[in-house]
């Protein structure tokens, strides 16, 4: 599985989003690996490279603003494509919100939820393409 | 909504309250809400289980925005046990073939988040048919959701790969990327059976722009590669463009990667063919990882490190190009970047470097203020780097591990390592002192000419009032003390100042360090005291003194609070007193029985040298030295059971631990038995043509492939002998590219292991018992894990349904490569694998002109026709029998229908005497005749030399084989089975051996006795004993039986296999069915259960060629030959079973072909109307196979 999750957590170590992509996972554990991992995220230096290894997975995050973006995957992926899919996520979600801030994410939750869905389904990129995952995203909001 | 609330517990209780309220509303929109407040409280840690019903009430809302809410939610909430689960099976399907395309997707994503086994089973024929969905936007994510489905239910990758396949050329960009994102997947787990999609791939990989997919092809090929080593070849160029020309950093570093990864650069030592092409790709590889480690962009310079760590395994040479490079990254500001260096340098270290490198490393850990001094040449490091205590802990244990890898193979001045070792000491906050403790007292003890050195140095530590002052500390390294005060006592003799050394032992503040270190300190007070009274020119009065002076330092140490601190004091105290101070004349003898106390040197000890130890006899380590409670009233009620349990318990554990003997020949079991499982694999489909219209593998047989494979991956385990290390062995990295720069002074280092006296004699083989099991271990889950997803008969897994099976004998078909396919493929029609099959068409394997040029046997000739050769020799048991009877073919004989078991008696079989039993001396156990006088002999004995024995194991001295009869039960006894077991004892030593009885452990049955009379040394006994086994219940088969064999040293078991079901020649009047019936009932078969293996014999082991071999497969599965043609013979048996006509009989084709070198290749298909039959008889020709492999040398 490419991302088995994906976190936000704002600078002050504020969970914002979180997003499985399993259920494997009982929610203690979730909880302690959000814990575990924002913490260190958090406390790494902006000088420092993105990619860490925590237990069996890899974590791969980025800072945009005051948020972290963080996202969890398997050990032998590509560590520079997940954060191509950070970075695409990021892009969308500035493209639907125009000119997205933390606030929006907090807000809209659940639209950042249904961003995600459109671009990764069981944590494999499905849609590259910002264009088409923002069509699909007016043609969802028109529907309902 | 509520985001700007305070997170207060109480606010929350209220909240959820509210919510509790507002779910059960009939109103949707408040209902939907309340799901949404939940899902919300859920992200942020609080439990929304209870809720789950009324998740799905909202899922099933008939308004798209409600339902996605629903939706959402269940993806975020459902776990895989979740009990509601089974109530979506129905919304989720409806919502699938829903006409808005909106809601099937909604239905998709909950889908892929949620799917559970049960939901796969149900709903995956739904989504196998939406992969053909219209709008490329549902084909995706279907696909997509299938990768989950696979993982939940395995059975389903079967049913959906066709289309999967197909789905490769889908002409929407998007849907293509999905699937190459699944077969990537997949493929990681179980490479081997999208070999065949290669081709697609390829020209996906050629024609493709689409980064995102092109990374994920090259890393799907980079797992591909390994097993087909010509897809390398046409792959090279591809990539090195790429690499050239790609911008895309992301998809460079994948091509470097797979590169590195994929096998596509050849060991350096190898050389080869490509030397030249592999070089250039090695260069061109770490040019551009060297651009990546430049670039400021630290995640660039993290992966370029990473990525070059795993071209050090291949290319040393190549990598250490850039040590300075690299060297300059250990500086580097980020923690991870220092540790990826650290692992290159780990392994780019020789002899020459290795000073430099940890004078390097040693700079990082530290203090850069040193204490006034120390004479210490590390100079302050270079920047201020901010380590914290478990860096500093993981840097000294590598510069541990890199100068003690390979038992000091690098190290070439021991006095240096000791002061390196010493001055790691002095870093602050870390606690290696137990590491350096242990590392000090190997080398002492390894290299003799260091020790004078090591004991000064040791004193100056002991001494050390600084060092002593940090016990306080949280983190110290004052456990080294240890070590120190270890070998200043044990090289006592080394010791120049032993007056002070012996203060230094009861000086104040030792009261301090932990207890260990304190006992230490005092048993090698004692050490000390003794060498040095016993020495010569010691003047009476400074005996006098300094023993005085120590007895009253140890009245501290007598009180202290740790009891073995305490003891010890005590005992040193006594010890020393008894020393007559005042008497000279009574004192030399006194001092001299002391002397006598630490004399002899210690040499270092095998870890597994306890094993060896030798049990002595009479002593039972599993007994009780005590009776042990009675246990609680509660627990004896089941007592009866109980004991049952544990008995088994017991016998199993035992065997398990010390089952010496068998271990090779199981492990050789278990290895076949997992390439049987791979080769069951349905998807191992021949190779289309490829896009040049040739077929890319047409010059190797597929199937010999993984045998191939095999032969490696066992010799790593099999070999691993913990004596071989008495020379440094050659690291490959060694060769050639440093040669190691002459030694300024020559040590001895003693790198062996102790081993009890007598463990020399065993066989080497026997060292690799202890690690084997684990190893297979590893290797079995791994083979689990591959084979899971496409297993084809675990018996657990539902019955698959009728289209499934087909499908799969299909596969099964055209994987012999038969020219026959098309015409198989016409019968299934409407397979979608059909179109593929045909494609192979064509192939034609070497093995076939040579039979065709085989003189024609002159025996029955039935009937005689000409034969198109090219349609003939290579025929699956459908095409031999049961689809074309029509095709013309050779019966070169079909002997008479006959009840006998083994149809070619005249073979010469030697008996696989000894096989797998390592501690034999096959020739002189051979040699000397059997022993035919047989106590429990119940009927005289015929053939005993045409038995195929199988090794069951045995003691030390004692080996055993077992072979068994099927008889019919001559007491017209119906209710069982009678079967004579046959055992032979091989006494392998030299010394006679005394009569003895041993126990037969049916289960659930009583022991029975067997008696065995005295065997001389190196002779075999043989004996047979009846065993009664209650008949099943009619219809039922018997299940195969574990016997033990209790009585030697270690239970042995005996194995009954499933072919006992097989009936006795004089149990059934049943003749076996004339080639013609044979091919009636094959077709006419309802539910036929399939399941094949392959397997090599070496021309030794091939007997007198593909008769013999044919004879001996049918004698070890009991069954009756019924036609062979050419070098292919059908197989049949009756089971006892056989009064109804469909459940009662076996079917098998045995098909030998030329290999390589001689070699056979042996493929045996099997056919039944039961699976666990089937799997059974396998199973016994995967074991056949592993004994004659190694029977006959």
């Amino acid at each position: 599985m490419t991302v088995k999750f994906m976190l936000l957590v704002s600078r002050q170590g504020k969970i914002r989003l979180t997003k499985w992509f399993t259920s494997d996972w009982t929610v203690k554990e979730k909880a302690k690996t959000v814990k575990d991992v924002s913490q260190t995220v958090l406390s790494r230096k902006t000088k420092m490279c993105n990619v860490l290894e925590y237990k069996d997975f890899k974590v791969v995050y980025r800072r945009y603003a005051s948020l972290f973006f963080i996202a969890g995957t398997d050990l032998d992926d590509n560590e520079l494509l997940t954060l191509e899919i950070i970075h695409r996520y990021v892009e969308v979600l500035d493209k639907w919100f125009l000119n997205v801030c933390e606030l929006d994410i907090i807000f809209n939750y659940q639209q950042a939820y249904m961003i995600i869905d459109e671009l990764l389904i069981g944590g494999e990129l499905q849609e590259s393409s910002k264009r088409s995952v923002i069509n699909t995203l007016k043609r969802m909001e028109e529907v309902s | 909504m509520r985001a700007n609330k305070k997170t207060e517990e109480k606010y929350i209780a209220v909240c959820l309250d509210e919510i509790r309220n507002e779910v059960r509303k009939n109103d949707p929109d408040i209902k939907a809400q309340a799901v949404r407040k939940l899902v919300y409280l859920h992200m942020h840690g609080y439990d929304m289980a209870w809720a789950s019903f009324h998740v799905i009430e909202v899922m099933s809302s008939p308004k798209i925005h409600y339902k996605r809410i629903g939706y959402q939610a269940a993806a975020v909430s459902f776990k895989q046990d979740t009990d509601v689960l089974m109530l979506c099976t129905n919304l989720i399907k409806k919502d699938l073939s829903s006409n808005n395309y909106n809601e099937t997707a909604l239905a998709l994503h909950g889908l892929g988040m949620i799917v559970t086994p049960d939901l796969g089973r149900d709903l995956v024929t739904d989504l196998i048919a939406m992969m053909n969905h219209s709008r490329p936007y549902i084909r995706k994510r279907v696909i997509l959701v299938l990768y989950r489905v696979f993982l939940k239910y395995p059975e389903a990758l079967r049913l959906a790969f066709p289309r999967l396949k197909d789905k490769l050329e889908d002409p929407d960009p998007a849907v293509v990327s999905a699937v190459v994102n699944v077969i990537c997947e997949l493929a990681r787990r179980n490479p081997k059976s999208y070999l065949p999609l290669a081709p697609q791939l390829y020209g996906l990989l050629t024609n493709s722009t689409n980064n995102w997919m092109l990374i994920k092809i090259i890393k799907l090929f980079a797992s591909l590669t390994p097993l087909e080593p010509r897809l390398t070849k046409k792959l090279v160029p591809q990539i090195t463009n790429l690499i050239q020309s790609t911008s895309a950093m992301s998809l460079l570093y994948e091509c470097i990667h797979t590169v590195i990864v994929g096998g596509m650069i050849s060991l350096e030592q190898v050389g080869g063919e490509n030397e030249a092409q592999d070089e250039a790709l090695a260069k061109l590889c770490t040019s551009k990882l060297k651009i990546f480690i430049g670039e400021p962009d630290q995640n660039l310079k993290y992966l370029g490190l990473y990525a070059l760590s795993k071209l050090l395994a291949v290319r040393p040479k190549a990598v250490v190009e850039h040590r300075d490079t690299i060297l300059s990254c250990l500086d580097d500001a980020d923690v991870s970047i220092r540790m990826r260096a650290l692992d290159i340098v780990t392994g780019m270290v020789t002899p020459g470097n290795l000073v430099q490198i940890t004078r390097k490393l040693m700079t990082q850990v530290l203090p850069s203020t040193r204490p006034p001094g120390v004479s210490s040449s590390y100079p302050p490091p270079s920047s201020t780097l901010v380590m914290d205590s478990n860096d500093r802990t993981q840097v000294i244990e590598r510069i541990i591990g890199i100068c003690s890898g390979d038992t000091y193979a690098n190290v070439t001045n021991f006095e240096w390592y000791i002061t390196v070792l010493v001055d790691l000491v002095r870093a602050k906050g870390v606690d290696v002192g137990g590491l350096l403790a242990s590392q000090l007292v190997d080398v002492a003890v390894r290299v003799s000419e260091v020790r004078e050195f090591a004991v000064q140095a040791m004193i100056k530590l002991l001494s050390d009032r600084d060092l002593l002052a940090t016990s306080s500390w949280d983190k110290n390294n004052t456990s080294v003390l240890w070590a120190a005060a270890w070998i200043v006592g044990e090289y006592s003799a080394n010791v120049a100042e032993p007056i002070v050394a012996l203060d230094c032992f009861v000086a104040k503040g030792t009261e301090a360090l932990p207890p260990g270190v304190q006992a230490s300190y005092l048993h090698n007070l004692l050490k000390l005291y003794v060498a040095w009274a016993a020495s010569d020119g010691l003047s009476a009065s400074q005996l006098v003194d300094v023993t005085t002076r120590t007895l009253s330092d140890l009245e501290r140490f007598k009180t202290s609070a740790d009891l073995e601190v305490q003891e010890r004091a005590c005992e040193v105290f006594e010890i020393l007193s008894l020393v007559p101070l005042d008497d000279p004349i009574a004192r030399a003898p006194v001092l001299g029985a002391m002397a006598g106390l630490f004399a002899g040197e210690l040499n270092p000890v095998g870890s597994k040298a306890q094993k060896r130890v030798a049990v002595p006899e009479g002593l039972d380590l599993d007994a009780w030295i005590c009776e042990p409670e009675p246990e609680l009233v509660v627990e004896v009620e089941s007592a009866g059971e109980r004991d049952d349990a544990h008995f088994w318990d017991d016998g199993r554990a035992s065997a398990n631990n010390r089952s010496v003997p068998v271990d090779p020949v199981e492990a050789e079991r278990r290895r076949r038995e997992r390439a049987e499982h791979r080769k069951h694999d349905p998807f191992y489909i021949p190779p289309p043509s490829g896009a040049n219209g040739r077929p890319v593998y047409d010059d190797i047989d597929v199937n010999e492939i993984p045998i191939v494979q095999l032969d490696f991956d066992i010799s790593p385990t099999a070999n691993a002998k913990p004596k071989k290390s008495k020379r440094p062995s050659q690291k490959p990295r060694d060769g050639g590219i440093f040669e190691p720069p002459p030694p300024v002074k020559t040590y001895k280092i003693n790198r062996g292991a102790e081993m009890p006296i007598g463990a020399e004699g065993v066989d080497p083989h026997h060292d690799s018992d202890d690690d084997a099991p684990d190893a297979h271990m590893d290797e079995i889950t791994k083979a689990v894990m591959s084979v899971d997803l496409t297993q084809d008969h675990d018996p657990v897994k539902p019955p698959s349904p009728p289209s499934l099976q087909t499908y799969t004998s299909e596969l099964l078909v055209t994987r012999k490569k038969k020219p026959k396919t098309a015409k198989i493929s016409e019968e299934g029609d409407g397979s979608p694998a059909a179109p593929k099959v045909k494609k192979k068409k064509t192939k034609v394997t070497d093995a076939e002109p040579a039979l065709i040029e085989k003189p024609k046997k002159t025996k029955k000739k039935k009937s005689v026709s000409t034969t198109p050769h090219a349609h003939s020799p290579n025929k699956g048991l459908l095409a031999v029998r049961g689809l074309d009877t029509n095709t013309p073919y050779e019966r070169l004989s079909s002997p008479a229908p006959s009840p006998a078991f083994t149809p070619a008696p005249d073979q010469d079989r030697q008996p696989l005497l000894d096989l797998g039993a390592p501690d034999a001396e096959p020739a002189e156990a051979r040699q000397p005749p059997l022993d035919f006088e047989a106590p429990n002999a119940v009927v005289p004995d015929s053939d005993e030399e045409g038995r195929s024995w199988v090794n069951a194991g045995g003691d030390d001295n004692l080996s055993v084989h077992s072979d068994w009869d099927l008889r019919e039960s001559s007491s017209g006894d119906d209710d069982s089975i009678t079967v004579f077991l046959i055992l032979k004892f091989t006494n392998i030593s030299e010394q006679p051996r005394n009569p003895s009885t041993l126990f037969i452990n049916p289960p659930a049955t009583e022991p029975q006795p067997v008696a065995l009379p005295a065997i001389p040394g190196t002779f075999a006994h043989v004996c047979r004993t009846l065993l009664r086994i209650p008949k099943p219940p009619a219809g039922n088969l018997l299940e195969p039986m574990e016997l033990t064999l209790s009585g030697l040293d270690y239970p042995v078991s005996l194995f009954l296999p499933v072919t006992l079901n097989f009936a006795g020649p004089t149990q059934l009047a049943r003749p076996s069915p004339t080639p013609d019936e044979f091919a009636t009932r094959l077709r006419n078969a309802k539910d036929m259960h399939t399941s094949s293996t392959q397997f090599h014999l070496t021309a030794a082991s091939g007997g007198a060629g593909p008769a013999d071999i044919v004879a001996r497969i049918a004698a070890r599965l009991r069954m009756a030959v019924v036609e062979t043609i050419e070098s292919a013979a059908t197989l049949w048996a009756w089971t006892s079973a056989a009064d109804q006509d469909d459940g009662g009989w076996c079917a098998a084709l045995v098909r030998v072909t030329k290999g390589a070198r001689g070699s056979w290749v042996v493929k045996v298909e099997v056919r039944a109307c039961n699976r666990a039959l089937v799997d059974g008889v396998v199973n016994e020709v995967g074991d056949w196979s592993v004994g004659a492999a190694q029977g006959p040398h």
